[in-house]
């Protein structure tokens, strides 16, 4: 367990991460969102020990992670722009990554180099962007560290190999109790990703939930009522997070098991009535404009 | 540390990452070291081939030897020097590069490393990059040398000499860097930072030196300046030069000489790799990029180069502008908020950033103007302090101008040494002394021990330099002031072994200096002090020595082995001498021994054991002819007027004037056959070669030193006369002041 407390950072006079507490459990998936600048990368540079917390903790399974190369033998971090040795190849990489991580497993990585069509012969300079990203993923899924922290990994992955990626995931998380945290910028490449997403917003964590619990409890219902007594009868006592009506037509975002939200709407009569699935997006929507935040702005611009 | 791997492991894992590096280093050293000794060793044996060159086969082997201690030893140029500090630079910069860029940084410093084992290992290539292609260039160089046969003791001393001397110069370096590195946060920062680490103590040095040497009067510079300098920098090229020549002539005490150095090297060294490791490991890793990893020091660094680059441009305006004070203080302020800007604009890369830290700035101007006004209102009294005399050990004066020569015999040649040469142009010479000032003479060997009379010069210099303080200094100098000030050089042996050094201005024309100076010249340990043969009675003996007695006309040679005795008997007759008696008598010769350089004493008319023992030896001849010898006087005047051009006239070492150029021919000559006006002009003149050093106080004193340098005199002699003087008929001048009527108007230039 990853347990991030009050964790302050500050460059100059700019507070990048102003004392934010997460914590982050054993066997899921993390997705840590936030716009540019929101501290992501901060926090997570801050979380595999490059940078010196100004004020908070870090903690990997209890060990403080700065200057402490035990903790750090769990963690692997690929950066936003990861760095490969000039003039090196896949077989330079993991030579040298062999010899850090000492559960670092080289015949894996050259089945997974030729899975993925990665030439491990070939310079890394000449990679695409997606290729490097694919290189530093497969580098540390190899490594076999129980963390593996991404800094905007997935951002411009190709669906085929998110998939893969996802998949290697899903047997690495099964097999081996990977805990893969994942920052990006972009909720919908987290979507089909994660298990538990935290939400940065200028150096603060806005919210930080299970997509489960969070899916569970926000429902999305589109009616058109029998009559307006009906609509009252409906929206009383329910926990209306927002409520849209075009003509005759409503849509409500509610607080409430999908069970609850069925039987409520059954007991009042109504033309038409259906219970939507909402995206990630739309639960974002949702839990931060409670909380006064305007998401379409800090996460979709 | 590496999980999984050894050390060595470790090592070699980060050398695949420095292939360049490697082979900038075996190349630069190949050439340097190999490749040189093979060209030099070459061209002096196809030299030596073609016949002869070099004298005899003994001299060619001893100049390939010499080559090689040369080529593969301290190879005392500027390339070794410059190699080390690009190879230093390149490993420190490829090997701690990383730090400034933040893509290695999260790479590095997110894998489970410990940072302590990652500095060891990169510190530990560093080193090799350079010491290994080191140890192959020099075996390399030393099998060329070996066939050639010019591998011998010496040339194996001195590689591994040089070796110590180099590894601790390179370590230095490759330290220095590293910090810099560590205190930057890009690459021309860390350069720059470098530069300025090199030469900073030196740097500060220079600029409370030029403070100094312009503000206050009494500064001395005359003797010894050894002082531990403030920059390896400057001092390695130095020192490998002199140990080069030392290991030549005495190699038994070579190791207890460079030791010491060596060892404030190796401390300097490690001083630094400390430091550099401290910043390495406190670095915050977001200091990738930006101008200084520390913040915290900007405000010292700033504070430094910005008062030390103020008082220096201060100074140099203050020295231009004829000392006028306000516009060196303009020149202060405008100076320290020039390099305020572009300080800032260095460290935020950004032009606007100019005018940020005002407060920093303000105090860095604060504390120049402090600086500059403590030197220039002397706020500490430095120009009139005057030891306490109880405190005074002993004292040796230095007063006004020389015409001696100075020696030590140092490099009597060990048993086991190499026969010592020097290479100069392709010849072979030896110098088994060297040349040193009269100043580190006197401080060797002039104890005087009447502090009386050092005190009372000094204070007399010290109330001269108080008047003039208070005259407008852009006044005039008279010409007869200017003739008649003489600078005296102190230095004081205090009892708690500090020395302290002074340099007086004094007016000759005081009626108190003349027996201020008979206590000083007249004693025995001045006299000790001044002339060689006293403390260095090596030089009466030297096999090089040759011994002379000169009238200023006709010179003598004298057997070296009289030299002991004929100077016992000068030195018997000096007990008459003093300022006093200088100052108011002419020589009628001087004694000069030849060896590395001239000693002369002088020989006046009073010396009567040092005429007797020359007349003895027939080398004694009267200051002047007989007039009765002489046929005809040849007078030219060459009708220069001083006004003429100031650029015209020198005044040489004897005090003697010369007149250099003359932008209009109005020599005239007249030649003079009358015994009567003979014997007049001949009453005027003197020898130019005679010192005339305490003769020229006075210009109306009819023994007034100088020489008119408008009349030359040629002398000719009667042909049935045999004498020595005929071989030098123009060796007199008129004396300044002294020329007869007759020869002026006859000889005067009509337009």
């Amino acid at each position: 367990m990853i347990e991030i407390h009050n964790l302050t950072k500050a460059f100059d006079d700019i507070k990048a991460v102003d004392e934010i507490s997460v914590t982050i459990k054993d066997n899921s998936v993390f997705g840590l969102i936030g716009t540019n600048g929101a501290g992501k990368s901060t926090v997570l540079r801050m979380v595999c020990g490059v940078l010196k917390p100004d004020d908070g903790t870090v903690a990997v399974d209890g060990t403080p992670v700065y200057d402490n190369a035990e903790a750090k033998k769990k963690l692997f971090f690929i950066a936003d722009e990861p760095y490969f040795f000039s003039n090196a190849n896949a077989k330079t990489m993991e030579s040298y990554y062999s010899g850090v991580y000492e559960n670092f497993n080289a015949g894996e990585f050259y089945r997974y180099l030729d899975n993925f069509n990665l030439d491990k012969n070939r310079k890394i300079s000449t990679y695409s962007k997606g290729m490097k990203k694919q290189l530093a993923l497969l580098l540390g899924i190899c490594a076999h560290t129980k963390y593996l922290l991404c800094d905007e990994t997935f951002d411009g992955l190709d669906p085929v190999m998110r998939q893969g990626i996802k998949s290697i995931f899903a047997k690495e998380m099964e097999e081996n109790g990977l805990t893969p945290v994942i920052a990006s910028h972009n909720l919908r490449e987290l979507e089909d990703l994660c298990d538990h997403v935290g939400l940065l917003h200028k150096g603060g964590v806005l919210l930080s939930k299970d997509l489960e619990d969070m899916k569970s409890n926000i429902q999305k219902v589109q009616c058109v009522f029998a009559t307006e007594e009906d609509a009252r009868k409906a929206e009383k006592d329910m926990n209306i997070m927002k409520a849209e009506r075009r003509g005759s037509l409503c849509t409500y975002t509610v607080r409430a098991s999908r069970e609850e939200v069925i039987a409520r709407f059954a007991a009042v009569n109504t033309v038409f009535f259906e219970a939507l699935p909402l995206s990630l997006e739309e639960i974002f929507i949702s839990e931060t404009e409670v909380v006064g935040y305007d998401i379409k702005k800090i996460i979709l611009g | 540390m590496t999980l999984k791997r050894s050390f060595w492991d470790k090592c070699k894992e980060n050398n695949k990452r420095r292939i360049w590096v490697w082979a900038v280093s075996i190349l630069a050293q190949l050439i340097m070291y190999p490749g040189i000794t093979l060209i030099y060793m070459s061209r002096i044996h196809s030299r030596g081939m073609s016949g002869e060159y070099y004298g005899s086969i003994g001299d060619y082997q001893r100049m390939l030897k010499s080559t090689a201690a040369e080529a593969l030893g301290f190879h005392t140029n500027a390339r070794v020097v410059v190699m080390l500090l690009i190879l230093a630079a390149l490993i420190a910069l490829q090997g701690f590069g990383w730090l400034h860029d933040r893509q290695k940084l999260d790479l590095y410093r997110s894998v489970p490393v410990r940072e302590k084992d990652r500095f060891a290992v990169i510190y530990f290539n560093s080193v090799m990059i350079w010491l290994l292609p080191y140890l192959a260039s020099q075996l390399l160089g030393l099998l060329i040398a070996a066939l050639y046969g010019a591998v011998s003791g010496t040339v194996l001393i001195s590689c591994a000499a040089s070796l110590i001397a180099n590894l601790f110069y390179f370590l230095f370096n490759l330290n220095l860097f590293i910090l810099a590195i560590a205190l930057t946060g890009n690459r021309i920062l860390a350069c720059l930072g470098f530069a300025f680490l090199s030469v900073l103590g030196e740097w500060l040095y220079l600029v409370f030196e030029a403070l100094r040497q312009t503000m206050l009067d009494t500064v001395c510079y005359a003797f010894s300046s050894s002082r531990v300098p403030l920059s390896i920098f400057f001092e390695y090229a130095e020192s490998t030069y002199n140990w080069e020549e030392q290991l030549k002539y005495q190699r038994s005490g070579f190791i207890t000489d460079i030791t010491p150095v060596l060892v404030r090297w190796a401390v300097c060294a490690a001083v630094l790799g400390i430091l550099a490791y401290l910043c390495y490991r406190k670095r915050p890793a977001e200091s990738a990029g930006k101008a200084i990893a520390y913040p915290v020091v900007w405000p010292f660094i700033k504070v430094m180069i910005v008062v030390s680059g103020a008082l220096f441009t201060a100074n140099e305006v203050y020295e231009w502008s004829e000392k006028n004070a306000v516009i060196a203080f303009i020149g202060l302020v405008g100076s320290a908020a020039l390099f305020s800007c572009i300080l800032e604009v260095i460290c935020e890369l950004d032009i606007r950033a100019a005018a940020r830290h005002l407060v920093s700035s303000g105090f860095a101007l604060s504390l120049a103007l402090v600086i500059f006004c403590i030197f220039w209102f002397d706020v500490f009294g430095y120009d009139n302090y005057i030891p306490e005399r109880d405190r005074v050990e002993s004292t040796a004066v230095i007063l006004g101008d020389y015409s001696q020569d100075y020696w030590k015999y140092v490099r009597e040649p060990a048993a086991d040494a190499e026969p010592g040469y020097n290479v100069w142009n392709g010849k072979i010479s030896m110098t088994p002394y060297e040349s040193v000032s009269p100043y580190e003479y006197a401080e060797n060997n002039m104890f005087l021990t009447d502090t009386d009379a050092v005190v009372a010069l000094a204070q007399k210099g010290i109330a001269l330099n108080g008047q003039k303080s208070r005259t407008d200094a852009s006044d005039m100098v008279s010409v007869e002031e200017e003739r008649s000030s003489r600078y005296v050089n102190v230095l004081y042996r205090l009892n708690n072994g500090r020395r302290v050094t002074r340099s007086y201005e004094i007016d000759m024309r005081d009626p108190e200096i003349a027996g201020i100076l008979d206590a000083i010249i007249g004693s025995k340990e001045y006299r000790d002090g001044f002339y060689m043969p006293a403390a260095t009675p090596e030089c009466l003996t030297d096999d090089n020595m040759r011994l002379y007695y000169t009238n200023g006309s006709v010179q003598t040679e004298i057997a070296p082995s009289d030299a002991e005795e004929l100077y016992r008997a000068w030195d018997h007759d000096m007990e008459k001498y003093d300022y006093s008696y200088a100052s108011t008598h002419d020589m009628c010769g001087e004694i000069r021994i030849n060896a590395l350089g001239t000693i002369r004493l002088p020989v006046y008319d009073s010396f009567t054991d040092t005429i007797e023992f020359l007349s003895d030896r027939g080398a004694y001849y009267p200051l002047y002819p007989d007039v009765d010898d002489i046929e005809s006087l040849t007078v030219t005047n060459y009708n220069y007027a001083e006004e003429d051009s100031g650029d015209s006239v020198a005044y040489s070492t004897y005090n003697a004037r010369s007149v250099t150029a003359v932008y209009e021919d109005r020599t005239v000559t007249e030649v003079y056959e009358d015994p009567e006006q003979i014997r007049q002009i001949m009453e005027t003149v003197y020898p130019d070669t005679l010192s005339q050093q305490w003769r020229q106080t006075d210009p109306d004193d009819p023994s007034y030193g100088y020489m008119d340098a408008n009349y030359t005199i040629t002398i000719a002699f009667k042909q049935d006369m045999d004498y020595p003087y005929k071989k030098v008929p123009d060796s007199f001048s008129i004396r300044h002041g002294q020329v007869p009527d007759f020869v002026a108007e006859d000889t005067a230039y009509e337009e």
